[in-house]
């Protein structure tokens, strides 16, 4: 535990919520950092780089997406955005420009730690398999051979619900937009409107299910309405 | 009585000629019995022309009928003949005797007739005074029976043509109602209006448009208009109008004209009230609602914030050492009333924003699965260890919603059942397909609601009486916003007992084609 002392930026323009977010994480034992706008995201950005950042998207001068966008160019720091409810639209725009997460606003401290840990765990623990195989809990995906195994007994997917589980489990941890979704299996011709990616994930859900009767992996897939899908992060030890 | 000026002439020749005619017919008759017959008196013939006229032309015709046949008799019977003197003095009292019995005879028999015929009209008088009223009352509005009204006036009050225009004064109104299919007189010019003098007599006045001169319209339409008031003003006129050269309208007409136009300005007034009334109820009906808003928002966001304050407060404190356990469980607290407050203010904004039609559906193809399962997944805490039962069989097809919105839906649902359901409650969900529609079913083994709770269960800020008394938490609003939101996505809600025992609530969801290969 004292050996992970991540650092945090956190970029929120509202000076109470602000003071009581860096008091809960440094009481957690994160190294924080604040900034109250845009450009002094950024300056701390350059001068710290630290390992996650918490930005806020309606900001003053710059905003969160401007912000996004700026680290983007040169890491792939995990990003969770916070927003308010019912911004479905400026909460995909930017998990389409790289945020890793979100959390609408008002949210829970236990619920933020969730995420950070979740966000977190990405990259302080990015084992890879040397082989490329990607494993949550009893499931495992093999992309040498194409197939998936569910405690060694094989899940038959057709090819569209093999690279849309390929495409999840890649990304477990972080909330993959249905646009981004879409267009990695079906291509970037296909359209948005009416599209069946709900029905896919619910019949990946059921193979899995039938092989699964413990249900281990049954919250293994969350919905983030009308935002995207997410695959529950790698090490399931902790929740 | 009612002057009608241009009524009368020509009945007055008709019945000269008449009377004329019967007396002398009744003076030929005379002198044939008398010279040719050898009758002494037959000056009783002309009782007959007299009862002839009577029974004809009414009483006041007879009687002087009466008179004509004393002065032929007399002129052409008694000598000497051919002057009105009389020799015979016997011969005087055979002339009273005639007059006296001719007046009785013509007055007798006149009364008589025209007691008849006033009842006749009266009765056709009433007879359309009571087809007036009956298409009044028989309509829901006024306004709907005008057409009626008008065909039927211009029927019973012999009138060429009959109409209703509605405005504050003659010159601007606007036509609702003509039997004319195309306007004769459009602008309307000068005419008779009905008006009451003094001792409330009613007759006709002529007037004509500012500014014009008033001119016998001889050869022109003859108009004739009744003002209708609507108990407090002028509101529009019943408009009759008649062919060129035909007699105006008598007393018989006029007076069904004059309360045609009194039941139609009732009429109409009542219908304005009616409409009053409406605006009047949805205002209040609106008012209640706010109420009802402030009521619930005040109550439901000052309890947690009451509980707020007194946490907050008691930790920010100087004087108050609290142990650390207890300022967290305070701490606790505070963050727990402070999300009850967010879900509320959530239900609001989607309560204002299905209200206000400002939340459009975005339908895609979701399987029915995939709403309950992760719904089910977000309720875990909440419904805590109520045994579930779920059967959506595999061949339910996928439904098009809106995931935003279907998700609200199902968290709203199943935070119901948790609020409301015993909290060993069993809790079953199932979906089965109706036709074009995916039916999907919370329900829950109880305490439920009454019966008669069970038709206001989706009404905003309804919440079902409290049992023994214990106010049941809640909004109200939850319901309400699925409702909203499930009929913004083309489906409906029903709310019905429980097999289980407890209440089951059933939204109905439009299904969406088979996934393309």
């Amino acid at each position: 535990m004292s050996a992970r002392r991540a650092s945090i930026l956190l970029v929120e323009d509202d000076e109470p919520t602000r003071r009581a977010l860096v008091a809960n994480l440094e009481g957690h034992g994160y190294g924080v950092r604040a900034a109250a706008d845009g450009e002094e995201a950024l300056v701390l950005w350059e001068l710290r780089r630290p390992d996650l950042i918490l930005l806020d998207l309606g900001l003053p001068g710059i905003d969160g997406l401007g912000v996004l966008l700026r680290v983007r160019r040169d890491a792939t720091t995990p990003v969770i955005v916070l927003s308010a409810r019912g911004e479905e639209r400026d909460k995909v725009k930017a998990l389409d420009a790289g945020a890793d997460d979100y959390l609408a606003k008002p949210f829970g401290m236990a619920e933020l730690h969730a995420r950070v840990r979740a966000a977190l765990r990405r990259t302080l623990s990015a084992e890879v398999d040397p082989r490329g195989s990607l494993t949550i809990g009893d499931l495992r995906l093999d992309p040498d051979r194409r197939t998936v195994t569910v405690r060694d007994a094989e899940l038959k997917l057709t090819p569209r619900e093999y690279e849309l589980l390929k495409v999840l489990l890649a990304n477990a941890g972080r909330v993959v937009t249905h646009g981004r979704l879409l267009r990695a299996v079906w291509g970037t011709a296909y359209s948005e409107e009416g599209h069946y990616l709900h029905v896919y994930v619910g019949q990946i859900r059921r193979k899995i299910a039938a092989l699964d009767p413990d249900g281990t992996l049954a919250d293994l897939f969350e919905a983030e309405p009308g935002v995207g899908y997410r695959v529950r992060g790698a090490s399931s030890g902790e929740s | 009585m009612l002057s009608s000026s241009h009524v009368g002439w020509r009945s007055f020749a008709g019945t000269f000629g008449l009377a004329v005619g019967a007396l002398a017919a009744s003076a030929v008759g005379v002198y044939l019995l008398e010279a040719r017959a050898g009758v002494r008196d037959a000056s009783t013939l002309f009782l007959l022309a007299v009862a002839l006229i009577a029974y004809l032309r009414g009483s006041w015709a007879a009687v002087a009928t009466a008179l004509g046949a004393f002065l032929a008799y007399n002129f052409l019977f008694l000598p000497p003949r051919f002057t009105f003197d009389v020799a015979n003095p016997q011969h005087l009292l055979t002339l009273v005797l005639l007059l006296a019995v001719g007046v009785g005879i013509g007055r007798l028999t006149g009364l008589q007739r025209d007691h008849a015929r006033r009842s006749a009209l009266r009765e056709r008088e009433a007879r359309a005074l009571y087809e007036v009223s009956r298409a009044i009352t028989g309509a829901k509005r006024t306004t709907d029976a005008l057409p009626t009204l008008v065909a039927g006036l211009a029927l019973n009050a012999r009138m060429a043509r009959a109409w209703i225009g509605l405005g504050s004064t003659w010159a601007q109104e606007q036509v609702v109602a003509d039997t004319a299919q195309r306007g004769e007189p459009a602008a309307p010019g000068p005419h008779s209006v009905l008006r009451r003098d003094r001792n409330g007599v009613l007759e006709w006045v002529r007037l004509s448009p500012p500014g014009r001169p008033i001119v016998a319209r001889r050869e022109g339409w003859a108009l004739y208009r009744l003002e209708l008031t609507d108990g407090e003003a002028v509101i529009g006129s019943l408009w009759a109008a008649r062919e060129p050269g035909d007699a105006g309208p008598n007393d018989e007409e006029t007076r069904l004209l004059a309360a045609a136009a009194d039941q139609i300005g009732q009429g109409l007034g009542r219908d304005r009230l009616a409409e009053q009334a409406t605006e009047i109820e949805v205002a209040r009906r609106s008012e209640e609602l706010k109420a009802a808003l402030l009521d619930s928002v005040s109550h439901d966001l000052r309890t947690p914030l009451a509980t707020i304050r007194a946490a907050a407060g008691t930790l920010a404190d100087p004087g108050v050492h609290l142990a650390v356990e207890d300022a967290q469980a305070m701490a606790s607290e505070i963050d727990a009333e402070a999300e009850r407050m967010a879900r509320l203010v959530d239900d609001l904004l989607d309560m204002s924003r299905i209200a206000g039609g400002a939340l459009h559906a975005r339908p895609e193809p979701l399987p029915i699965s995939e709403i309950v399962v992760p719904a089910l997944n977000r309720a875990r805490l909440s419904l805590g260890h109520r045994p579930l039962e779920l059967a959506i069989p595999d061949e339910i097809p996928a439904v098009a919603v809106d995931q935003v919105l279907v998700n609200q839906v199902l968290d709203n649902l199943l935070a119901n059942v948790a609020r409301h359901a015993a909290s060993d409650a069993a809790v079953r969900i199932t979906a089965r397909r109706t036709g074009e529609m995916v039916n999907l079913r919370v329900e829950d083994s109880g305490p439920g609601v009454a019966p008669d709770a069970l038709p206001h269960l989706f009404e905003k800020f309804y919440r079902v009486p409290a049992r023994r008394g214990t106010v049941r938490p809640g909004s109200g609003l939850g319901l309400a916003v699925v409702k909203g939101l499930v009929e913004i996505m083309g489906g409906s809600v029903a709310a019905s007992p429980s097999e289980l025992g407890g209440l089951a609530i059933e939204i109905s969801l439009p299904a969406a084609g088979p996934p393309p290969e």
